[in-house]
């Protein structure tokens, strides 16, 4: 108690004594967010600068006091409840825009400025904010950065990842650090951004504006059935119009929107889709196209907002849509789920037959550009046993993504809520690398505990020695053994050319036992000379099978081995293309090289699969254009240059051939300048590298070899 | 049946349990408060009263008076009540949420009694406040703040710095009605009823004043007889019983005269009388009477009453600061922005945020000083970024908190504060 008193009273030291929050029911305020779960801190702090919160952090570190960053706590997966009795460190006076630059087209924030703000104050600059949650109103920046936030825009324009440029980050031991996206070594910009808050606490971030559009125009279109709605969606997206939105709404959500807000929707209509296109005059081209698609898809009613004010009353049917629930109930439990875009119907039909089973009063609007799903459950939290039948109702529902090759969160993320959903989308390998890369910063598990990655069971430990202890007696014929090496082979390394990826991991867990030097190799084409003197060569060029194209996608999934040429002509014949300039290169040396592409190439990967050294196999992303499940760890990849493992095979974005590069919010090349990366980062780098790699059987990024 | 989760010992508040329980936490409300936007506290904020309120009414918390602050502090300006999807009324709530958390010692039932006697005998609670401004002009209250004896009673030691005019003759109908009734030109057949308000009365007899020479041109009939405090006051303190029984007074006092309309001259009374019907659970006559109730703008325009109004003797930039009992509460905004439009010789500029509460809120600047004026540095900041020489308002704790921030920044030169009456009887002047 006395200790618990002696940091209330260094806290108060640091922050001000009216900047410390201890007394019971004002922590009670601090015990939910927008969901279901509750826990209460021991205090709450409201630090003013960086500085403050590196010395409470240190604190916290020293003291092995949990801490949990939370901004406006709108977030609807109990990603800022203070487990652990942790102190809850809430920015919300760090709230000043600190610059605006035009030319650069960026802004610096504090964590703690609510969305819509900034994208008030950049209207007299012609520029916004692109990512724009639904809770934009009240929702932080630095919240946003801990959700990877997405909202109806980021069909066209991406989500809260793909606007990051740079991060100010208190690290879990208190210490400063900058971080950006233009820096040598591993995107920790990348990781940082949906992170939950696990890995640090943002001070300060740097972000990506773009131009207001000049024309907008707004539609809304009725349909016989949500499959020819979605239909038209994928049609619109295959002729080459990317729409600012493409929300789509089921029936029963359009008659309870219309009971309150009345903002004419179409009753009568299965489905109905709000498209939004913006840009220059070529849209009133595009609007007709359109409009073609539609009367393609048998549309009912295809209706043009001729100006301001229907526009606005257009959209104030689709925002009406949580509102027209919300005053129903006490309680709206908003899931949240991803799946192939194609796949939109087939999961509508099995949610509503969930809802139904269970009696449920349930809403569906989807972003359905982008695949991302939002059932809409009504509840009274009081009664215990209607919770319980929704939160189950929920998890089938989000059961259903995964079954069709989606994800358990396009964008409110994993926090407490969806923890034990984790283990039903990713390996025990995945998993346990997750647990590796947190440990990487944070060792003592402080900064937001226990949420984002399952805890290890029981079960999952001894199914994963039994499976080391089986997969490592087999497969030794493939591997050259060790005492034919002789001492010619020392000096010229062993070449080892897998054919497929089985047999890659196979060869990889041998040479682990081995502890072999092992140099990675795509094409060979880029190997320079350099002093490395590897036992193996590992040379994934056989690895060039177009493993699934799904045209209606928009997603090819590929070996990394193959050529980045060969790829694009098969698209090409699909009348698609991925957005990849180097053709010479194999699509994972493109990869681990990080050529001259850096904001295009990472918006591009959806999913990477990758063989760790020990030959486990682990998998991040999916399918969807959206997805927060988990550490975004597939970006540590890009510029890895082979330091943490073999990249198997790759998720890639494709696009209609006729689609114009310059669409892509960052398009433009950046300088090819490569900042330095801060000295205390170097020390996270080995740790990452360690936690993919523990034996350092993969050489280190160049900057880090002494 | 009341519901199985409200403590049985709340069970009067069914209704109010049933609306708080409505609030999901979305935390949408939290950027249009005031009070959370300046302190950045959950504590502070709509949803945070509402949750707080909410575990009180499920006997969760063990000791209410902790909440008190929590409920205190809500400026009740119902920002947040509209933006709130499920539409959770905080700001009616707080009356019954502070009477909840109020620390019921031995003296409580002296307040209330002391409270319900001074609001209802106008000429009683005149006594007590001409010997309180009394001694503030004397300085007496100066001594005793710089002895530190005023720390026992915070809202005079706040109010020696807020307040600077105290006048010591109130409101000031009954000469000019008297004067008018004299004129022929009066038409017998409209009879409408003028309402002063206890601020403007005591603190802004002028405004009164001026409100009467324009309701007098308008040869509606302006009639005003005795009433009490609309019960605001009460209500805020937590008192509901007595802001009833004070509403029911007037709603009585003034049936005698049955007037057409009842003109306010304070928004905050104003958009609280607008509310008796929902105060006494829809009664016919409460209703009745809540709808004749206008501010002085609204009934200029609904009645196109003053048509000589036309030409201000001020002149220059002028800006509209909306009392949140009528732009919030009622939303009724535009009528003051229309007649500022229409008089020649002012240009009307609209500020930012023009319904972010100043923080005068009723008695609050005087209860909580410190948050009230950070609250007011934001209204302050914007009515600069105008460029504005004039801001008109209609309530009197706007007023006075307004030209307590313009004093504190040293605008006086630059930037005046006046009722819209006030603006408009100067016109008046200069047509005669």
């Amino acid at each position: 108690m006395s200790k618990q008193n002696s940091n209330l009273k260094d806290f108060q030291r640091i922050v001000g004594e009216n900047n410390v929050l201890y007394k019971e029911i004002a922590l009670r305020l601090y015990s939910y967010d927008a969901a279901l779960d509750r826990a209460c801190p021991t205090a709450v702090l409201f630090p003013e600068n960086k500085e403050q919160i590196s010395a409470l952090v240190k604190i916290c570190y020293k003291n092995k006091i949990p801490f949990v960053a939370r901004g406006a706590g709108t977030n609807l997966c109990g990603g800022t409840i203070p487990l652990q009795q942790a102190v809850v460190i809430a920015p919300t006076r760090m709230n000043k825009i600190i610059s605006i630059d035009p030319e650069k087209k960026c802004a610096v924030v504090e964590p703690g400025l609510p969305n819509l703000f900034l994208k008030k104050a950049l209207e007299p600059y012609g520029l916004y904010y692109a990512p724009d949650p639904a809770s934009q109103k009240a929702c932080t920046i630095g919240g946003n950065i801990g959700t990877n936030a997405g909202g109806p825009h980021c069909l066209k324009y991406g989500v809260t990842s793909h606007h990051v440029r740079g991060l100010e980050i208190v690290l879990p031991n208190g210490e400063i650090t900058e971080l950006n996206i233009l820096q040598k070594g591993y995107d920790l910009v990348g990781l940082m951004v949906g992170s939950e808050g696990t890995l640090g606490i943002v001070t300060q971030a740097t972000l990506n504006l773009l131009t207001l559009p000049a024309k907008v125009e707004t539609m809304l279109v009725s349909f016989p059935s949500l499959e020819a709605a979605i239909q038209t969606v994928t049609d619109i997206i295959s002729s080459g119009i990317i729409p600012a939105t493409l929300e789509a709404m089921d029936k029963i959500t359009v008659q309870a929107v219309e009971a309150f807000i009345h903002a004419g929707y179409p009753t009568d209509a299965e489905a109905v889709l709000l498209i939004e296109v913006d840009g220059e005059e070529e849209i009133l081209e595009d609007v007709k196209k359109i409009r073609e698609l539609c009367k393609k898809n048998l549309c009912q009613e295809f209706r043009l907002a001729q100006n301001k004010l229907e526009r606005e009353k257009l959209w104030e049917g689709r925002r009406g849509s949580y509102p027209a629930m919300a005053r129903l109930s006490p309680n709206v439990l908003v899931e949240d789920g991803a799946v192939p875009r194609n796949k939109l119907p087939e999961a509508h039909h099995r949610i509503r037959k969930i809802a139904e089973e269970n009696n449920l009063n349930v809403s569906l609007i989807f972003h359905a550009g982008d695949g991302n799903l939002h059932p809409q459950i009504l509840f009274d939290e009081r009664n215990l046993e209607e919770t319980k039948k929704v939160k189950k109702a929920g998890s089938d529902m989000l059961k259903v993504c995964i079954d069709l090759g989606g994800t358990i969160s396009g964008e409110h993320g994993i926090g407490m809520d969806k923890k034990e959903a984790m283990r039903w989308l990713f390996t025990q390998e995945t998993l346990e690398l997750f647990r590796r890369i947190k440990q990487a910063f944070d060792p003592d598990n402080l900064c937001n505990p226990d949420k984002l990655i399952p805890t290890k069971d029981a079960k999952e430990v001894l199914f994963r020695e039994q499976k080391n202890q089986k997969k490592s007696s087999e497969n030794d014929l493939f591997m050259p053994s060790k005492k034919e090496t002789n001492p010619i082979t020392q000096t010229s390394p062993t070449s080892i050319v897998p054919k497929d990826e089985e047999e890659a991991c196979s060869f990889l867990k041998n040479i682990w036992l081995d502890q072999k030097k092992v140099l990675i190799q795509g094409l060979g084409n880029s190997l320079k000379k350099h002093s490395l003197t590897p036992d193996v060569l590992f040379c994934t060029k056989n690895l060039n099978k177009i493993l699934e194209h799904d045209v209606e996608n928009f997603t090819v999934t590929v070996e990394a081995g193959i050529k980045v040429e060969d790829l694009q002509k098969f698209l090409c014949e699909k009348r698609q293309k991925i957005l990849f300039s180097s053709l010479e290169k194999s699509i994972g040396g493109t990869l681990a090289l990080n050529l001259d592409q850096t904001p295009l190439l990472r918006d591009q990967i959806l999913g990477i699969k990758l063989a760790l050294a020990d030959g486990h196999v682990v998998q991040f992303g999916a399918k969807v254009m959206k997805n927060v499940a988990g550490y975004d760890a597939g970006k540590l990849l890009l510029g890895s240059r082979g330091s943490l493992g073999v990249i198997l095979s790759v998720i890639l974005k494709t696009f209609p051939l006729n689609y114009p590069i310059q669409a892509q919010p960052n398009a433009q090349k950046r300088e090819s300048v490569e900042n330095n990366i801060p000295e205390n980062m170097l020390e996270i780098h080995k740790k990452i590298k360690n936690s993919f790699d523990p034996k350092g059987i993969f050489y280190e990024l160049p900057l880090l070899r002494s | 049946m009341s519901s199985p989760y409200l403590d049985p010992k709340f069970k009067e508040l069914e209704k109010e349990y049933n609306a708080v329980v409505q609030c999901n936490r979305c935390g949408f409300c939290e950027t249009v408060c005031p009070t959370y936007m300046v302190s950045g506290k959950e504590t502070l904020s709509p949803r945070g009263r509402n949750q707080a309120f909410r575990e009180l009414l499920e006997g969760k918390i063990k000791n209410p008076e902790n909440a008190s602050e929590i409920f205190s502090t809500c400026l009740t300006c119902h920002a947040c009540t509209n933006v709130c999807f499920s539409e959770v009324p905080v700001a009616k709530l707080m009356s019954s949420a502070r009477a909840c958390a109020q620390e019921k010692n031995n003296f409580y039932p002296l307040q209330q009694f002391l409270l319900s006697l001074f609001l209802s005998q106008r000429k009683l609670f005149s006594l007590i406040c001409w010997f309180l401004f009394l001694c503030k002009r004397l300085g007496i209250s100066k001594i005793l703040k710089q002895l530190k004896l005023l720390r026992f009673i915070p809202e005079l030691e706040a109010g020696e710095d807020i307040i600077l005019k105290t006048p010591l003759i109130f409101g000031g109908k009954k000469n000019v009605l008297k004067q008018r009734k004299q004129e022929p030109s009066l038409s017998k057949k409209m009879k409408n009823a003028y309402f002063s308000g206890c601020g403007i009365h005591y603190l802004y007899p002028k405004v009164s004043t001026a409100c009467l020479k324009v309701l007098n041109l308008s040869n509606l009939g302006i009639e005003s007889p005795n009433h009490s405090c609309c019960g605001l006051i009460a209500a805020s303190a937590g008192n509901l019983k007595i802001a009833k029984e004070l509403a029911k007074k007037n709603i009585k006092e003034f049936s005698r005269l049955n007037p057409n309309q009842i003109i306010v001259d304070d928004d905050s009374c104003c958009g609280f009388m607008k509310s008796y019907g929902e105060l006494l659970n829809q009664d016919p006559q409460a209703v009745q009477f809540s709808n004749k109730i206008k501010n002085i703008s609204e009934f200029i325009l609904e009645n196109e009453a003053i048509p000589q109004i036309g030409q201000t003797k001020t002149m220059g930039k002028v800006t509209y600061h909306d009392p949140c009992q009528m732009g919030n509460a009622h939303k009724s905004t535009d009528a003051p922005r229309k007649i500022l439009q229409n008089l020649k010789g002012l240009a009307f500029v609209e500020m930012d945020e023009s319904n972010w509460c100043c923080g005068g809120a009723g008695s609050y600047c005087l209860k909580h000083p410190s948050l009230a004026e950070d609250i007011l540095e934001r209204k302050l900041l914007n009515i600069e970024k105008t460029g504005a020489e004039i801001v008109i308002t209609q309530a009197s704790s706007c007023l006075l908190h307004l030209e307590y921030g313009i004093r504190k920044k040293g605008w006086q030169n630059k930037l005046k504060i006046m009722h819209l009456a006030e603006l408009l009887s100067d016109s008046i002047l200069q047509r005669l």
